[in-house]
């Protein structure tokens, strides 16, 4: 298994160096980070703006850039942005616990709510209950992630109407000012989290339990499964501990590999419900051409798709005892 | 200015929806003292020095003009008048050399009691000035470099500047007073300036407000600035809330998590607020306007008739109507590139010149004349060659500037000129007009700074020239209005060096930009102001309406 590791981490090294290098190259080509400062008016004098090229070193070639900032991240240091008072990394920090916040949530969520909605509409297939739950997984599945978002935010103004009380906010992640006192700060903190939070989960959940429903059809219609019947166990336990584990595996990986989607699908819920994140943080460094903050983003983002592959590895060894003989 | 709308009815709301085309002087209404209130803005401050070349943009400079002393206010009808709070006076006491004297109130003081004095001037000129701090990132040194001494009395309470030359929009100048002694705290000119003023939350204030708290991309808390010697602030509390989008903000408005919404106003937005209820909302013009400027140089652009033909046809308020006017009712077109509908310096100079008038019989008389013919409905040149299609180059970040692209080509096409439109995001749009790529440009000019706007533009040389144009007329009249004290005599000149930008085909104004100040009905004196300096001009006339 640490072989398996050792590998996984040093392919993913690779990835990470020419995934930078390609994404460095293309944001410092994508346009000049000071065209907003050049196009002032009155305009901004001359020497103002050879010192900001010189501080952001777009004086240099893009290879010479980006071994420096190389060697920045190297030490710790993601390098200057374009905005002169930011401090990447200690921006950055702050947002990705407010993402992994919303992700996590999401995550959890939407996998057991697939794995429930998953599992009944296969084992009552083709009945009311599965085409009810595949009716609702597709439109979902059709719905933009920002058009719901942005239906969500208007339904909640109507159910904090409805209650004649602001249970449901449409932006931020807590009040401005926040409530001193924990009860009625860990409800407000609640109630900013419950919009954004079905948003992103409700897509991935719909995608989701279609793998789950797949993945236990064809558990039930396993040698293993007939032999459970034919052994006269009861349905509960085949189904708990012959079904559903197996089953278990395809959407172990289809939430692995979903991460960078899911990742992407809360830049959109954090715009829309103006979450200070990541996925803020990337769209504001896209427009300002920010190519270090980018960058950081970037590495931060990989780093996170890396641990969660290595995590599916380790859940295949607990849930297919396959994978740990096969180790062994 | 603005209405108050809380019927159900549709059709009042669009009526009561008060949109006004020309800036007009709105009266404050009394106000209870107390309460809070939370207001939206784009932006975080990119830094704190609203003077420095990052710190100096529209929603910084809003969110600190509660924090600053300011000479001179620009009302919601863009007149510019002393600001009396601040000072006793500020007039021009010697034309040569230029002499101005500032008159500080004795009671005028920083948070902290330190005297505002000569000092802070003299900081604030310093700082600005490339002769004095070569070093120091200053957004603007126009006027400031210009200076030659600044002395004071025993009290520091008179702040006498003398000029090197006449420098005409003088009252343009220190519109963020610095605080010195805080200054001197950081270091020399330069580590103040590029630093200690622009790295630090100001804790120190000269405004009716200071800085409570600041939680970077989240809020920024004002309270009463203890110390303040104006008018009474009303509200105890405003809140910036950092919300990106404006729909959003309105959104949240209608929930009831932010009292305030201020911005620029498009038909989404206002379509959004015209779906709310208890809130009121104020619509106004600005002083910068959206307009085409023309390339003078190169192979087709540099004849002067064609040009002249293009201005002709070209139809301001068929555009206006289209645009615009889609969502501010009454809206009025330019009538001048130098000031906009509503200022009493306003002339009809597109009128007296035939500019953007629509009139596509006489662009063709007019281009007939010089020998260009129309062949199946293509314009050929007078050595009997097609003109080649033009380019208009447009900013594709901005909906209004699109479809002005697109109304010109349309217009154009009236002629026999083929336009193509090159609709450039944020950071093509600039370097594009800098490296001359285009035939039209669709851009927007700020006259916060009068005639030294056009300057900027149409002067030889001037720094955003990028049209190729050089005129001895016009650079004269420049040169006069600069040196020009006298106001009547400054309007007298500006217009005439309009008249000569507009027969020389190089600028067709528009319309000027609209913005739109919504906020909850219970909330009062919340203006539209047309300057640069957005609504928090007035800020401590806001306040809970008073009580009937």
């Amino acid at each position: 298994m640490l072989a398996l590791i050792g590998r996984r981490l040093v392919n993913s090294l690779a990835i990470l160096l020419v995934s930078t290098f390609v994404v460095f190259t293309l944001v410092a080509l994508a346009g000049d980070p000071l065209g907003e400062l050049r196009d002032r008016q009155p305009p901004v004098p001359d020497s103002v703006i050879a010192a900001e090229e010189a501080r952001l070193g777009l004086d240099q070639p893009i290879p010479v850039r980006y071994l420096t900032w190389l060697s920045g991240v190297v030490r710790g240091d993601f390098g200057p942005s374009v905005k002169p008072n930011q401090n990447i990394g200690a921006e950055l920090a702050p947002r990705v616990g407010v993402t992994l916040r919303l992700v996590t949530t999401a995550i959890v969520i939407a996998t057991i709510l697939a794995l429930i909605a998953g599992t009944i509409a296969a084992l009552y297939r083709n009945r009311i209950a599965d085409h009810l739950i595949s009716t609702s997984a597709f439109i979902l599945i059709a719905l933009p992630s920002f058009w719901l978002a942005v239906l969500l935010k208007q339904g909640g103004i109507v159910v904090n109407r409805m209650a004649n009380a602001r249970i449901l906010f449409t932006v931020g992640d807590i009040s401005v000012p926040a409530p001193k006192e924990f009860l009625p700060l860990m409800l407000d903190m609640a109630g900013h989290l419950i919009l954004p939070t079905i948003a992103l989960t409700m897509i991935h959940f719909a995608s989701w339990s279609r793998y789950q429903r797949t993945a236990v059809v064809e558990s039930l219609s396993s040698d293993h499964v007939r032999f459970a019947v034919l052994r006269g166990l009861s349905r509960n336990r085949i189904v708990g501990a012959h079904v559903m584990r197996p089953a278990l595996i395809p959407i172990v990986t289809v939430v692995a590999l979903d991460l960078p989607a899911l990742l992407s699908g809360a830049v959109i819920t954090e715009t829309v419900f103006q979450w200070r994140g990541m996925g803020g943080f990337l769209l504001e460094s896209i427009a300002n051409r920010d190519a270090n903050a980018v960058m950081a983003w970037l590495l931060v983002a990989a780093v996170a798709v890396v641990m969660f592959n290595l995590l599916a590895d380790i859940v295949y060894a607990f849930v297919d005892p396959r994978v740990r003989y096969g180790q062994a | 200015m603005s209405s108050a709308r809380t019927s159900c009815s549709l059709a009042v709301l669009t009526l009561a929806l008060a949109a006004f085309s020309a800036p007009a002087l709105a009266q404050p209404v009394p106000v209870s003292a107390g309460g809070e209130l939370i207001i939206a803005s784009t932006n975080s401050p990119p830094n704190w020095n609203p003077v420095s070349a990052t710190g100096d943009i529209t929603t910084n400079r809003q969110q600190q003009w509660p924090l600053y002393p300011h000479p001179f206010l620009t009302g919601t009808d863009a007149a510019v008048t002393l600001n009396s709070q601040f000072l006793v006076s500020a007039e021009v006491v010697s034309t040569d050399p230029m002499v101005v004297e500032y008159v500080i109130r004795d009671e005028a003081v920083w948070s902290d009691g330190t005297p505002i004095t000569v000092e802070d001037f003299r900081y604030t000129q310093q700082v600005q000035d490339p002769r004095a701090c070569a070093e120091c990132s200053a957004a603007f040194t126009q006027g400031y470099d210009l200076v030659s001494s600044i002395e004071t009395n025993e009290s520091g309470k008179l702040v006498r500047v003398t000029f090197e030359k006449p420098f005409a929009p003088w009252k343009t100048l220190f519109p963020f007073v610095l605080p010195a002694h805080v200054a001197a705290s950081y270091g020399d000119l330069a580590t103040s300036f590029n630093e200690g003023l622009s790295q630090n939350v100001p804790t120190v204030s000269g405004g009716p407000y200071m800085v409570e708290s600041y939680e970077d991309g989240v809020v920024m808390n004002l309270v009463k600035n203890p110390a303040w010697y104006g008018n009474p602030a009303h509200l105890d509390t405003i809140r910036f809330r950092y919300i990106a989008k404006v729909s959003e903000q309105i959104t949240a408005l209608e929930n009831g998590e932010i009292n305030a919404v201020y911005g620029g106003a498009t038909l989404d937005t206002v379509e959004q607020v015209n779906q709310m209820f208890g809130v009121t909302v104020a619509i106004g013009p600005t002083l910068t306007y959206y307009h085409f400027s023309l390339k003078a140089s190169g192979d087709v652009m540099g004849e002067e008739v064609l040009r002249q033909a293009i201005t002709k046809a070209l139809d301001i308020a068929d555009m206006t109507n289209r645009t615009v006017g889609q969502y501010v009712e009454g809206t009025v077109p330019m009538t001048s590139a130098a000031y906009i509908p509503g200022q009493a310096e306003l002339e009809d100079n597109t009128g007296a010149t035939g500019v953007g008038t629509g009139d596509i019989a006489g662009a063709i008389a007019l281009l007939e004349g010089a020998g260009y013919t129309l062949v199946d409905g293509k314009l050929n040149g007078p050595d009997g060659k097609p003109v080649r299609d033009l380019e208009i180059l447009t900013y594709s970040t901005d909906p209004i500037r699109v479809q002005l692209a697109e109304l010109a080509q349309a217009q154009l096409a009236k002629i026999g000129i083929t336009a193509t439109i090159d609709a450039a995001d944020r950071s093509r749009y600039t370097p594009e007009a800098q490296a001359g790529n285009f035939d039209i440009y669709t851009t927007a000019t700020a006259l916060d700074l009068g005639a030294l706007s056009l300057a900027q533009w149409y002067q030889t040389g001037a720094a955003r020239n990028y049209f190729g144009y050089s005129s001895a007329e016009v650079d004269d009249l420049i040169n006069q209005i600069s040196v020009t004290l006298d106001e009547a005599e400054t309007a007298r000149l500006t217009n005439e060096l309009d008249r000569a930008l507009l027969a020389d085909g190089i600028v067709v104004p528009l319309f000027p930009i609209t913005n739109i100040a919504v906020y909850s009905d219970t909330y009062a004196n919340i203006f539209v102001n047309p300057s640069k300096y957005g609504t928090t001009m007035n800020v401590e006339e806001w306040g809970l309406k008073a009580a009937n």
